[in-house]
């Protein structure tokens, strides 16, 4: 397993630019999440370690070597396609073996090598089927097990999860994982899908038009957002936030929202009066208040998913979203009032879309 | 009575006037050829003769040195079916894998090319040959052949060619597979279906061709059929019409057979690149 | 132009330039070059002598008849091929017994050279001898044996339905092209909405059927205004050069005559004409698409 560095990488198609200075590195055997929204350049910057992509500036370094003028077949990773892209004509057996069969390696060694692999996934009775005999998920296994045969330096996965439903995808998400605690793999994992990220990341990039926003462990960009792209993105359901100006009574800072709603501000800033800024909180951090004293808001919609209840409700002139453990009697067109949990607020600055920080 | 079969017996009644038009000069090939001579030009015609006579054939073989017309057919249809490929094969890799530009110019110059027929150049064509030398000689028609086929072979086989995943080809690439490894073991294989079907229906449109021939060639033993058995069928009086359809059976019933075999692939092939 | 040189994409398509270039190209620009000039028997350029091909071409009667029988036939064949080959398309796609071996049926002219099929027309048809009469006559159409091939307008108009039948498969296939591109259940929202099966025809197949038709359209123009065999060979433009059509005129001057440059004059012409058309469908199809 190596680590792998990008530095400073640029990425022009024509004269078209996708990816800006992108910088960062992987660890030797740390499990990296790019994600993003559609055409963020995820896959652009994946393709380009795999070597299908050409640099337009900038490098790349896997295990130490710079890698930018080799081929993908010496630079020593191995690739799981969004379509698997199996050898249509090849049994499961010449797929996973075709890498071994290139090296001239002598058949039983070629064998016993598939058959581990195939044992290792659960995929030893289909040795002899064609991929357009198998399900989707027993076909990205079997990518898998092309992959893993190398033993590469890294592997690379580009959105694998994309073409599974809902209960496949869960399940191959953990084996996924399960398999890389085991081999220990340096791995670079590509989707737009922030849950995968979360829940499989060691740590995660969060990309937008070709720029990185922030990178850090799941928990960091969750708790930690550096500004109100990767806040809105991170975190389903997705944080609220509005506007609303800065406003001071008693010697409190608090917000006043475009409807002259208060919120409570947390301890440790320093801000003017008449500060425009964005109040963000997740849903989970707005609590049903039955004191009499909390924010008045109106139930549009509520969806009981079992483990919590979501609600949506019209605060003024704002949609809000309250994540609640318990099952509230609500139906919608009830009135109900809220208050915010402010350790958890965060405000941000709407020219820069920054997060401020508490002094 | 299902409604299939009463749709089926009204299609079928709808179409037999077209299909016993289509079918009747197969008929009347058929029965000429293995007619008795003296019946055909008998005072009465009849449909059948009284035995087979095979002997016609080998009359007919004989009598027009057919077997020069056979060679000179196979010798042109698959050197322009190769050299068809040779030059198609890359081209149409090419538009199916790359970006260039120009690309639609390109197209738009095959197309033209597809339209424009050998007959309105044949003039200029023929000058053309004779500068190079290629007058009355069998590898001028190989070329000419491969020229007007080649927007016809590109068109299919980039059509196919388009329906092989890159990917496929990048995961090979990336299990340590040469560029031209991956063409061998992977890209090459998948494609061996188009490259057959192409082959076949450039062989047939060679095989068939009548006017470059009649145009070029001089020396008769160098005619390859169409053109053998038209000469065959000139004249007004004393023409060995039973010659003249076995003749014509031989050369056209093969050739018939395959292309009805594979006649289902000309149309998904036809319509993966038509739609424009 | 190095970034031409550089992508191996060039190279690749470098013979396929090359080639037509040589054959179609080149001689394009020849025939242009050869109709103002006396060229020999055997194709050698002489002298200049400016348009006088051309005008021996137009004050020749045969060819100014030749050049309206052309129109003629290329109206006859593609406008009977046309109306013949939508319904045949249209039953195709339908699934019935037997659908496969009535598609094979209307293949089979396809399979066989135009010459040939020519000439067993030609036996066919014959005079004295031929299956058809014999037919006609067992079924008492006929009282005698009719000479069918012996007047130019009989024998034009036999002509012309060979070169339907021969044109027919092509066509269809194009139809069937794009009959199988239309999804399915477009028909099946239009009969929820109420459309009757002749509505759900013209609203439906026949506007989506359109540029499939269209280009049938065209190329049929081109290659049956183009089409040398069917005429060479079932009477060679007789009798009494009564079904000659442009090229098959061009051809017995250039070749048989010896007259080659009036035949590259005749085939300027036939080139200019089939220029203006295409920019004539062009100009046509652009200004529909705004």
């Amino acid at each position: 397993m190596a680590a792998i560095t990008i530095n400073n990488v640029n990425k022009f198609f024509g004269s078209t630019q996708v990816l800006y200075n992108n910088t960062f590195e992987i660890g030797d055997g740390e499990f990296v999440v790019l994600v993003g929204p559609s055409g963020c350049g995820k896959t652009t910057l994946l393709r380009m370690i795999a070597g299908l992509e050409t640099i337009s500036s900038g490098e790349i370094q896997i295990g130490g070597k710079v890698v930018n003028d080799l081929r993908p077949r010496d630079r020593g990773i191995a690739m799981v396609f969004q379509s698997y892209a199996l050898y249509p004509h090849l049994s499961v057996y010449d797929n996973i073996g075709f890498s071994q069969s290139l090296k001239k390696i002598d058949k039983p060694t070629i064998q016993s090598k598939v058959e581990k692999v195939a044992d290792t996934l659960n995929i030893r009775n289909f040795l002899q089927r064609r991929p357009r005999q198998l399900s989707g998920g027993q076909r990205q296994r079997v990518a898998m097990g092309r992959a893993i045969i190398r033993d590469p330096k890294a592997f690379l996965f580009d959105e694998p999860l994309s073409n599974l439903d809902a209960a496949l995808r869960l399940q191959m998400r953990t084996e996924i994982k399960a398999l890389h605690l085991r081999l220990k793999s340096t791995s670079v994992y590509v989707t737009h899908d922030q849950i995968e990220a979360m829940t499989m990341a060691d740590r995660i990039v969060v990309m937008r038009e070709g720029k990185i926003e922030q990178i850090g462990p799941p928990l960091e960009l969750y708790d930690e957002p550096v500004n109100t792209f990767v806040a809105k993105f991170i975190g389903s359901p997705p944080i609220n936030y509005f506007e609303g100006v800065i406003d001071k009574k008693n010697d409190q800072i608090r917000l006043k929202t475009v409807d002259g709603i208060i919120f409570p501000i947390p301890p440790g800033y320093e801000l003017e009066t008449g500060l425009r800024v964005i109040y963000g909180i997740r849903p989970q951090f707005l609590l049903l208040d039955s004191s009499g004293q909390g924010i008045d808001a109106t139930v549009k919609v509520i969806e009981p998913t079992g483990a919590e209840t979501l609600i949506f409700a019209q605060m003024g002139s704002e949609e809000i979203c309250l994540q609640l453990m318990q099952r509230p009697s609500l139906k919608p067109g009830d009135t109900f009032r809220f208050t915010p949990d402010i350790q958890h607020a965060h405000l941000f600055d709407p020219q820069t879309q920054q997060r401020i920080k508490a002094e | 009575m299902t409604a299939r079969t009463k749709r089926s017996i009204i299609f079928w009644a709808v179409l037999s006037p077209l299909l016993i038009t289509i079918l009747l000069p197969y008929a009347v090939m058929v029965t000429t050829a293995v007619k008795p001579r003296e019946e055909i030009f008998a005072a009465e015609v009849t449909w059948f003769g009284s035995e087979i006579r095979w002997e016609n054939f080998v009359e007919m073989w004989v009598e027009n040195n057919y077997g020069s017309a056979i060679y000179s057919s196979l010798y042109v249809s698959i050197g322009s079916t190769l050299l068809t490929l040779l030059i198609a094969i890359p081209a149409s890799y090419a538009l199916s894998r790359f970006q260039f530009r120009g690309k639609g110019v390109y197209r738009q110059f095959l197309l033209i090319t597809q339209m424009i027929s050998p007959i309105v150049l044949i003039v200029g064509l023929f000058r053309v040959l004779v500068t190079l030398n290629l007058v009355n000689n069998l590898n001028g028609l190989i070329i000419s052949n491969s020229a007007f086929s080649l927007a016809f072979a590109i068109w299919m086989l980039q059509s196919y060619f388009s329906t092989i995943p890159i990917e496929v080809e990048e995961a090979s690439w990336i299990d340590g597979a040469t560029r031209f490894q991956s063409l061998k073991k992977i890209f090459l294989p998948l494609a061996v279906p188009s490259l057959v079907v192409t082959s076949v229906f450039t062989f047939i449109n060679s095989w068939n061709e009548f006017l470059l021939s009649m145009t070029l060639l001089v020396t008769e033993s160098k005619y390859p059929l169409p053109l053998k058995i038209s000469i065959m069928a000139q004249g007004m009086y004393n023409l060995e019409w039973h010659h003249v359809m076995a003749a014509t059976f031989l050369a056209t019933i093969p050739v018939a057979i395959v292309f009805a075999w594979l006649q289902n692939h000309l149309v998904r092939g036809l319509s993966l690149g038509a739609v424009k | 132009m190095r970034t031409y040189l550089r992508n191996p994409a060039f190279w690749l398509i470098l013979p396929s330039l090359l080639l037509p270039l040589l054959i179609i190209a080149y001689p394009i620009f020849d025939v242009f070059r050869a109709s103002t000039h006396y060229v020999t028997r055997l194709g050698m350029i002489k002298g200049f002598i400016g348009l006088e091909n051309f005008i021996d071409l137009f004050q020749d009667p045969i060819f100014i008849e030749s050049l309206i029988r052309t129109i003629w036939w290329t109206i006859f064949v593609v406008g009977g091929t046309q109306l013949i080959a939508i319904p045949v398309a249209l039953i195709l796609s339908e699934d019935f017994w037997g659908r496969g071996v009535v598609r094979v049926i209307i293949m089979l002219p396809w399979a066989m050279s135009l010459a040939m099929s020519a000439i067993v027309w030609k036996w066919t048809f014959n005079g004295q001898f031929g299956m058809l009469n014999y037919l006609l006559e067992n079924f008492g159409i006929l009282d005698k044996p009719f000479v069918w091939l012996a007047l130019a307008e009989n024998a034009f108009m036999i002509e012309i339905f060979v070169g339907i039948i021969v044109s027919i498969p092509f066509t269809v296939t194009i139809l069937l092209g794009g009959l199988s591109s239309i999804p399915r259940d477009i028909y099946e929202a239009a009969e929820v909405d109420g459309a009757t099966g002749l509505q759900r025809f013209t609203r439906l197949t026949l506007p989506l059927l359109k540029p499939f038709i269209n280009i049938a359209l065209v190329l049929n123009i081109i290659y049956v205004f183009n089409s040398f065999p069917i005429i060479w060979v079932m009477t060679r433009g007789g009798p009494n050069n009564g079904t000659h059509i442009l090229i098959t005129y061009i051809y017995q001057r250039a070749f048989e005559f010896g007259k080659i440059g009036q035949g590259a004059a005749g085939s300027v012409v036939m080139l200019i004409i089939l220029l203006t058309f295409s920019i004539v469908y062009l100009t046509i199809m652009r200004e529909k698409k705004s």
